[in-house]
Order: structure tokens, then sequence, then C-alpha cells
């Protein structure tokens, strides 16, 4: 498992690399950006579209802004639906490439293929998001002067932390869908949907009161980076995530214990009795 | 597991969707020996080493690798063997030094380092270059050496020497002469029938899914046949050429073509008092062996 865990991350080492300089970069030109956007958003009347990016009536606070460009949609589009292409990717990915066979020839038991890319996932979807923090502080350490207010260290940790659990379960999602389906492409192509669409039903959901109740079925609900950042903390949302998370990855196991490994087959195909031709 | 067999498989069979798969498939390799698996393209041969290495799960039937259930104990009975994919595909982005290391440390680090650079200098194989450098046949030679380096007891090497140049495919079943001298088993599967020939102590035709007939190498080579054309100084009736052992596949005129399985010189001699103004013979191929097995009845439906 160890050796699996080790052969994914020195595999992806330049990726992660690229990932962290990028969610760096990204939060040090938001962060950057917030002082000459804050005096004219405050006052500004949002036509309601806007709040499908998030809480866009708060943007003039160094908080509503992140919470707005950054957090609300970096991490719930971006980060995870980088996290369910990836995880698709590692098995799915892996499969399509003709790699799987050899690995899975080896002496190594499924499961801990399985387990030890779901490890590296976990460690590969926190890279972003710890380029974003870093991004963060460092941003506001360069604006601090011009800042009214700012945010607490902890704070900003703890939204690392929230948020990670959501990336996971899209994560794992992936990896799921890429020992269930036939290919990688099926796997993200579906994942990717399902991320998108998870992401309008949140966010139509706080504007359409009709599809309010809908957003409880969505991932993206139980991260809400405004709430984390203003320092008000609902452990239980990231545990459900987290909870979310392990039940994909035992979807994974039990998927991948039973996947016909170079077959690409759909699963109503797998052992089907011949039939006479 | 001394006493066990290499490989042994009973009514094993295996579908996947519309695509054909193997039925009732039973073999018995024993330790020890060469065991040639030959058929052509798209027969089971793959399917059936993959489904021996657990990647593939059978409908039903049983497969053990010296004694060890495939399915239950797979990860076990791979610890025993060295396994080389027909479609060979790698981390394009290690170099051949880096890919052998992590099979090395995925396989528990119980390879002997000396054995490895020994296999790649005797296949001249330069492992400090990018995989996604390589021709295919050094990806074919890298390979070879991920198989052979842990020194397995068993070796499943799926038409390994396809696109070799002949020198190194010398090699290669050098290699496994020596593989079977120092007490290891290998199940050797390949279309070309004198590779068979050359190295196999036993083989096992598949067509279709289904093995057609399991035997000594020197009992198929005796049953190989023998296709002539030949012209002769006059035309000649179907009637006066055939006899027992003698098949006419054709005959226009003086020009006839005929398979042979048996009383070659009897044959030729009674040709000669026809009196033969040319003679060809055509090369031997796996179908025609195989064709002999189901002359004069159906081919297995899969």
């Amino acid at each position: 498992m160890y050796s699996i865990l080790r052969k994914e991350l020195r595999f992806r080492l330049s990726g992660m690399f690229w990932w962290f300089i990028g969610g760096l970069s990204l939060a040090l030109m938001e962060v950057a950006i917030f002082p000459s956007m804050a005096s004219q958003l405050s006052g500004m009347d949002f036509p309601a579209f806007f709040e499908l990016f998030g809480p866009v009536a708060q943007m003039y606070t160094i908080e509503g802004f992140l919470s707005v460009e950054m957090f609300g949609f970096m991490v719930p589009l971006v980060v995870c639906i980088y996290g369910v292409v990836l995880g698709a990717n590692l098995l799915g990915g892996e499969e399509d490439e003709g790699t799987l066979e050899i690995l899975a020839a080896l002496p190594v038991r499924r499961w801990k293929i399985v387990v030890g890319k779901a490890i590296a996932l976990a460690v590969l979807v926190l890279i972003p998001l710890v380029g974003m923090l870093l991004g963060t502080i460092l941003g506001l350490e360069y604006i601090q002067d011009q800042l009214t207010s700012t945010i607490e260290m902890r704070l900003l940790l703890l939204n690392t932390l929230f948020s990670w659990p959501l990336a996971l379960a899209f994560a794992y999602l992936g990896l799921w869908l890429g020992a269930y389906l036939p290919t990688r492409s099926i796997a993200s192509s579906f994942g990717t949907s399902l991320a998108v669409i998870a992401y309008f039903m949140d966010t139509l959901g706080g504007m359409v009161p009709a599809l309010q109740d809908y957003r409880l079925y969505s991932p993206m609900y139980y991260y809400r980076s405004l709430d984390v950042l203003h320092g008000e903390l609902d452990w239980g949302a990231p545990a459900l995530l987290l909870g979310l998370a392990a039940i994909l990855l035992l979807f994974a196991l039990a998927s991948f214990a039973r996947r016909n490994i170079t077959v690409h087959a759909w699963p109503w195909q797998r052992n089907r009795q011949l039939d006479a031709e | 597991m001394e006493n066990e067999r290499a490989i042994e498989t009973k009514d094993l069979t295996v579908s996947y969707g519309k695509h054909r798969g193997i039925t009732d498939v039973d073999l018995a390799v024993e330790s020890g020996e060469v065991y040639g698996f030959l058929g052509p393209n798209g027969a089971g041969k793959t399917t059936t080493m993959r489904t021996l290495l657990d990647l593939i799960r059978p409908v039903s039937g049983t497969a053990t690798i010296f004694g060890l259930d495939c399915q239950r104990q797979g990860a076990h009975a791979r610890e025993y063997v060295g396994y080389m994919p027909g479609d060979l595909n790698m981390y394009s982005q290690l170099s051949g030094k880096d890919y052998l290391a992590m099979i090395t440390y995925l396989r528990g680090n119980h390879i002997d380092k000396r054995y490895t650079e020994m296999l790649c200098q005797r296949l001249d194989l330069n492992v400090n270059r990018r995989i996604g450098e390589y021709s295919t046949g050094n990806r074919r030679k890298l390979g070879l050496v991920a198989a052979f380096m842990p020194q397995p007891q068993l070796l499943m090497l799926d038409e390994p020497t396809s696109g070799l140049d002949p020198l190194v495919q010398e090699t290669v079943l050098d290699m496994v002469r020596e593989a079977v001298d120092g007490g290891s088993t290998v199940f050797f599967s390949t279309h070309v029938l004198s590779e068979a020939e050359t190295i196999c102590d036993r083989v096992a035709l598949i067509r279709e899914g289904r093995v057609i007939t399991v035997e000594s190498v020197k009992s198929l080579t005796a049953k190989r046949l023998t296709t002539l054309s030949l012209e002769l100084a006059h035309a000649v009736s179907a009637e006066a050429i055939e006899r027992k052992g003698v098949e006419v596949l054709s005959i226009e005129g003086n020009l006839i073509r005929v398979q042979i399985t048996s009383g070659l010189p009897e044959f030729m001699r009674q040709m000669s008092l026809l009196g033969i103004e040319s003679i060809t013979t055509e090369p031997v191929t796996l179908e025609s062996v195989f064709l002999s097995y189901y002359r004069g009845e159906e081919a297995p439906r899969v």
C-alpha cells in the first residue's frame, strides 16, 4: 500500500508543484486586487444572478470577497472537478494506458492498490488548497496596511481544513467512477457533470425558494467559506463530507475488487454467461 | 508446493460483454516444463493468462498456481510469477532503471540487482533512457527483464519474442531454457509454431476460446502437414493420386495441389512415375495445423 502511495506521489510531483503554484498565484492575485475593488464594491447593488457565485452583498469585506472570488468558486468547481478528474485517472486512466495490467499482475492485493491511490489522492487535492492558503496569507500580509479588518490565521487554516473534505468527496467520487465505469473519459465526464450539477443545485437553491430543499443533497452546501471565515464553525458539515468520502471510497474498493481489468466493460456486461452464439 | 502443478485450470470459462472469452479451459502445467500455449490472435491466450493473474474473473471453473487459488489467494500466487504481457504498456515518463526499481520496490525488494544488471547487459538494453524514447523492441526487452529479474518459479510470457530482432529472439529463448534449467516453469504463449517447436516440451492449442488439444511437441510435429504443389508431365485424375494420407486440394490438368499427412516417400515415388516437371512445398502454418484438428467437423462455437 505504501509502495503504491509512494509511486503515485512520485509520478505526480510536477503536477503537484504546478497546482500548488496555481493555487498560490491565484490567491495572491485575488487578495492583491481586493483594496482597489473594495471601495467600488461597497454599497453596490448586485443583480440576483450574481449570487450564483456566492454572497456578493458582502464583497466589500475581505471575507466576502475571498468567499465569492476564490473559495466560493475555485474550491467547489475547479478543485472539485480537478479531484474528480484526477480520481478517475488514478484507476481508469491507468487502465486505459495499459499500465494497470502490470501493476495488478504484481503480488499486490487489489484493496491495497485502491487504498494507496486514495491516500495519494487525499494529498493531491490538498495541494492546491494549501497553495491557496499560503497565497492568501502572503497576500494579506502584502495589503495589510490597506485593510480595515483582517482575517485570523486560525480561520484561514480552518477554511482549508473545511474545504478539503469537499474536494476529497469529489476525488473519491472520481476514484469510484474510474473503478466502476468502462473508461477514464466516461468516468471523468460523468463525475464532472455531477460536480457541476451539485454546484448549481447549491447556488440555485440559495436563490430560488422552490429549490431550497434540494441544496441539502449537494455536497457543496456543506462547505460555506464565508461562515468559516467569520468564525461560525459547524464541525458537522466537514464530518458529513468526510463520511460521504468514506462511503465513496468503500464503493471504489468494492467496484475495483470485482473489476475485470483490461476489459473496459460496462457493469451490466461483466460476468455475463456466454450465450449460444 | 513442490508437488503442486505450476498451473492447473478446470473448466475455466470467462465471458465479457459481446466479446469472446474462453470456455471450459483445462490446463495442467507441470513444474519445470516449458508449456507452449498456441493459437492465432484472438484465440484466448491472453485472456487465459490474465485470468490466471486474477486480472479477469472467470464466470465458472477454477484456476490455481502452485496449488494457490488464483482469485482467493491471488496476491500470494503472483509472488511466484514473473509476467510479461503481450500488449506492453509502461510508465513512459520513467527511465528504464527507475521502472525496474519501481517493480523491485512493488515486489518487496526481493530482487538480486546484479542479476538484473546481467539481464540488461545480455539483452543490450540501455536502462538510463526514458521509456518514452524506447523503440518497441527496447520496451519489450525491458518487459522481459522485469519478468525474469525476480527469478520467479513461474514465468508467464505472452508472445515474448514478438517485436524483437532474430538475434535477440534467440537470446530470449536461451534465457527461457536457462530459467527451466534453474528450476522454473515457463508458460509461453505464441502464434509462431516454429518457436514452440524449438522451446516447448508440451503445447496446448487454443482456438476460439477452447483448448483443442494438448500434445507433446514431438507428437504435434508428427502431425504436421505437408502441402505440395506439383506440375506433372501429363494431366492426371484425382482418383489416380488419392490414397491414405494424401488429400487432393485442387487439380487443374497437370497442376495438382495435395496435402500429405503420411506416406510422403511412397507418394513421391508414385509421382515420379508420372513425371514431375516442378515441385513446390508450402510452409506449414499454425492455421493449417488447427485445420487438421477441425477437418471433417464443425469448429466448436464459443
